[in-house]
């Protein structure tokens, strides 16, 4: 290691230390985080948003080996979107088949807002998944909640960290974690509000789209039948749930074919 | 404010056009815009304002039009200058007896809703304040647009239902036009409103008549 990269090491240590010491001093730390937040506001998807922070994470959490990010679907199943190497995926997965350990425990619905432990080999809480991250090698591990995104789906989430030397993940890479976690949380629910309003706009447009075809239908059906606006409209409705097609498009179809059906 | 205002939230939109009436121009109206001719009214701040989009409705022209289409502001400080860009819109507006139109564009990102409108009676431009506060006004529209539809989907309401259907006689008066004439659909709605045209009449009380079947459209006459 050269003197510089040696100097850059102390300078980084130092600011871990005054960091977790509640410092605002700028540098290297602050930095990354500055850097992180900019990425975050360009980043136009969740798999963007999470992409920068686990690996934001494995980089600033002192001790971190692997990082990933736990979520739940909709149906409340366990996922894992984005991991910094598969074997944290590996170790997620574990988590998931026996429902045991920090990703479960801090994706729940008011969870604790941190779970870790750093003797995973002999941690009582998780009896199976503990030996079996320890069997891969690592000794500790920490996982940060993240704070549900999707309204109104109302996902939870976590942020995992996994070391392989045991009590490495401190009360510094908990404060981290958690600045972490609650970047990825404010990125993903403007990520996620973008997403939902665009999918609203669509049902808006197509709700106005409708609304003309409707109109224009029950008018071809009252000048054929002789019939009022009312009873126009009862016959659409009727007729689509007799077909089991929506109103709109029964609508669309009477529309586009009431030329032709004069014809025949 | 409307009684719909004080059920619950839905009146929010009429609570903005009548601020955009009473702080910034003479009246407002906000419609809701799509690519094509589909439009709602969605609020209004009184029956001047609901004619003139009425009139941007049945024309296809007019700032508001614009304003939707190109993204941007759309200001029109005197719309009776002889170079005015929309003839027809121009003769109606002057007919109603406004002077100045401001229409904004109902947009977030590359979301785009549709239009706030404003109208005035006397020229000259939106001053910088009021400029300002008419653009806030048009961002604080959209979210109040976003939510309501965001509120109706965890509700399980079909957005349309909120809509007042302003122009529904217009729909139905097209379809029945297109029977009666054995055309399709948008050559009906050309010749209902080239019959209001032709009569000096709003399409919205032509369309009533041929709803209530008090008027047939001559086959060919138009």
């Amino acid at each position: 290691m050269t003197d510089a990269a040696d100097r850059g090491e102390q300078d980084w240590a130092a600011e871990r230390a005054e960091f977790a010491a509640g410092g605002d001093r700028g540098g290297p730390l602050a930095e990354q985080f500055a850097a992180l937040t900019a990425r975050l506001l360009d980043a136009t998807t969740v798999a963007d948003v999470l992409e920068q922070v686990v690996v934001a994470a494995r980089r600033v959490v002192p001790g971190a080996d692997l990082v990933s990010v736990t979520l739940r679907s909709p149906e409340g199943r366990f996922f894992t979107p984005v991991e910094t190497d598969p074997v944290a995926a590996e170790l997620d997965q574990v988590q998931y088949d026996t429902g045991e350990g920090p990703c479960v425990d801090a994706s729940r619905e008011n969870g604790p807002g941190h779970v870790g432990s750093d003797d995973l080999a002999a941690e009582p809480a998780w009896p199976r998944f503990g030996p079996r991250a320890a069997e891969h090698g690592f000794a500790a591990v920490l996982s940060t909640a993240l704070q549900p995104f999707d309204r109104p789906a109302r996902q939870g989430g976590a942020l995992n960290v996994y070391a392989r030397r045991s009590a490495v993940l401190d009360e510094q890479a908990r404060d981290t974690g958690l600045l972490l976690a609650t970047h990825a949380s404010l990125a993903l629910a403007g990520v996620s509000a973008v997403t939902q309003a665009e999918l609203q706009a669509e049902h808006l447009r197509r709700a106005i789209d409708s609304r003309d075809v409707i109109g224009q239908a029950k008018g071809i059906l009252m000048q054929r039948r002789g019939i009022g606006a009312d009873e126009a409209f009862d016959l659409l409705r009727r007729t689509s749930q007799q077909l089991n097609v929506k109103l709109a498009e029964l609508a669309h179809t009477l529309a586009g074919r009431h030329t032709e059906l004069d014809r025949s | 404010m409307t009684r719909r205002a004080a059920r619950d939230g839905a009146g929010l939109p009429a609570a903005v056009c009548a601020t955009g009436a009473d702080e910034l121009a003479d009246g407002a109206a906000i419609t809701l815009r799509t690519e094509g001719r589909a439009q709602e009214l969605l609020a209004t701040s009184g029956l001047w304002a609901a004619k003139l989009e009425e009139a941007q409705y049945a024309l296809g022209e007019g700032p508001g039009v614009v304003a939707y289409t190109s993204g941007g502001p759309v200001l029109v400080g005197d719309v009776t200058a002889p170079e005015g860009r929309w003839p027809m819109f121009t003769d109606a507006a002057r007919a109603a007896g406004v002077a100045a139109v401001f229409a904004f564009p109902l947009q977030t990102g590359a979301i785009r809703l549709g239009t706030l409108d404003l109208y005035r009676r006397t020229t000259g431009w939106l001053a910088g304040d009021a400029l300002a506060d008419a653009l806030l006004l048009a961002d604080l529209t959209t979210m109040l647009i976003l939510r309501q539809v965001l509120d109706d989907e965890s509700a399980g309401r079909e957005p349309a239902d909120q809509f007042g259907g302003v122009y529904e006689d217009v729909h139905i008066a097209t379809g029945m036009i297109a029977v009666q004439l054995r055309i399709d659909l948008p050559e009906a709605f050309a010749r209902l409103r080239a019959h209001a045209f032709g009569e000096g009449r709003s399409l919205l009380e032509v369309s009533r008549d041929v709803v209530a079947r008090r008027i047939e459209l001559d086959r060919g006459a138009e």
